[in-house]
């Protein structure tokens, strides 16, 4: 019902505004979420996140229908993380080696303590930091929100079988070095 | 997702022998987002797409120092390299050569390393040496990003 007043709103010039707040308010967060697993810094994230909804918000008209609007929400917001970590691990390591250092400090100072929701995600962010872009979103899809492989493939127009492999070769090498 | 699909993740886990990623699934926390974050976002797209498109500047205020001297530098040491090449021994044609890129690659190459380059100073150089301007249209990367999509 959400999506239909969205995509109702936003084909009206004069709604359009209210329909682009609607599907912020209504997707937003997932959005961010889904970037900044993949990025792990807020300012990455809101850099990568301006610019997905920049794009959604010029090319809501063209969006055909034939998927959920989520999925395609998901889509944009993938491939323009996707495309802006290609283009950072091109760029001197210095500031993810700074960012690793920060979160490696929080995990010391998390260590001696329970571990909780909060070390658990600065550790996982730590290892995923590791990994290839392609790999880190498989890992994300999967392991952080519980996609199943078929709605990955949907998701990325990559094989079912191809999937599990980049999964299973992330799995491995995070769980290597939180054991570490 | 149901629970039998949740179930097969955490025995996937543990079929590949990984029982920390399989203890900590589920328990991460979300990140939190500064407060009325998502209102301002939209605020400024809204207001960013009322404006006339034109070449799209990087948000320089949110880069931190480090990098726009790292771009101050290389825009320094790529004069000093291009200067050094018309006093130095090399061929005329190594000059040359550079007249034979196309503007489609230097755009792709700009593009591709955009967060590099400080945009202002650029400009500015341009203007000053009276260098041809890189007229990079606002929606030239996005309509190479997203012909699969839309």
């Amino acid at each position: 019902m959400t999506d239909e007043k969205i995509l109702r709103f936003l084909s009206e010039a004069s709604q359009q505004e209210r329909g682009f707040r609607l599907l912020v308010d209504t997707y937003g967060d997932r959005l961010y979420q889904h970037i900044r697993r993949m990025l792990g810094s807020h300012e990455d994230a809101d850099d990568v996140l301006q610019n997905t909804l920049v794009k959604i918000y010029r090319n809501i008209s063209k969006f055909k229908g034939n998927s959920q609007l989520y999925t395609w929400l998901y889509r944009i917001a993938t491939n323009e993380t996707l495309t802006y970590l290609n283009r950072k691990n091109r760029r001197n390591k210095l500031f993810s080696q700074n960012q690793a250092d920060v979160d490696l400090k929080m995990s010391q100072q998390k260590a001696a303590s329970e571990v909780d929701g909060e070390f658990i995600k600065y550790r996982l962010q730590q290892a995923m930091a590791e990994l290839p872009p392609k790999q880190k979103m498989v890992f994300s899809l999967r392991y952080f929100e519980e996609k199943t492989y078929q709605e990955m493939s949907d998701l990325t127009g990559t094989s079912v079988g191809a999937l599990k492999a980049s999964y299973h070769h992330a799995v491995r090498k995070i769980e290597t070095f939180l054991s570490a | 997702m149901n629970m039998s699909d949740k179930k097969n993740i955490k025995e996937e886990l543990k079929d590949l022998n990984s029982p920390i990623l399989a203890q900590w699934q589920g328990k991460a926390e979300e990140w939190s987002m500064p407060d009325g974050y998502l209102n301002h976002l939209s605020n400024e797209i809204i207001a960013e797409s009322e404006q006339p498109q034109q070449f799209r500047l990087i948000r320089l205020m949110q880069k931190k120092p480090w990098q726009i001297a790292a771009s101050i530098l290389f825009l320094v040491a790529a004069t000093w390299f291009f200067i050094k090449n018309g006093e130095t021994q090399y061929q005329s044609n190594t000059l040359a050569g550079l007249e034979n890129i196309s503007t489609e690659e230097i755009q792709i190459y700009v593009l591709d390393n955009i967060d590099e380059f400080d945009v202002e100073l650029l400009e500015e150089y341009a203007l000053e040496n009276n260098l041809e301007y890189l007229d990079l249209k606002d929606n030239w990367l996005e309509d190479q990003l997203s012909t699969d999509l839309f």
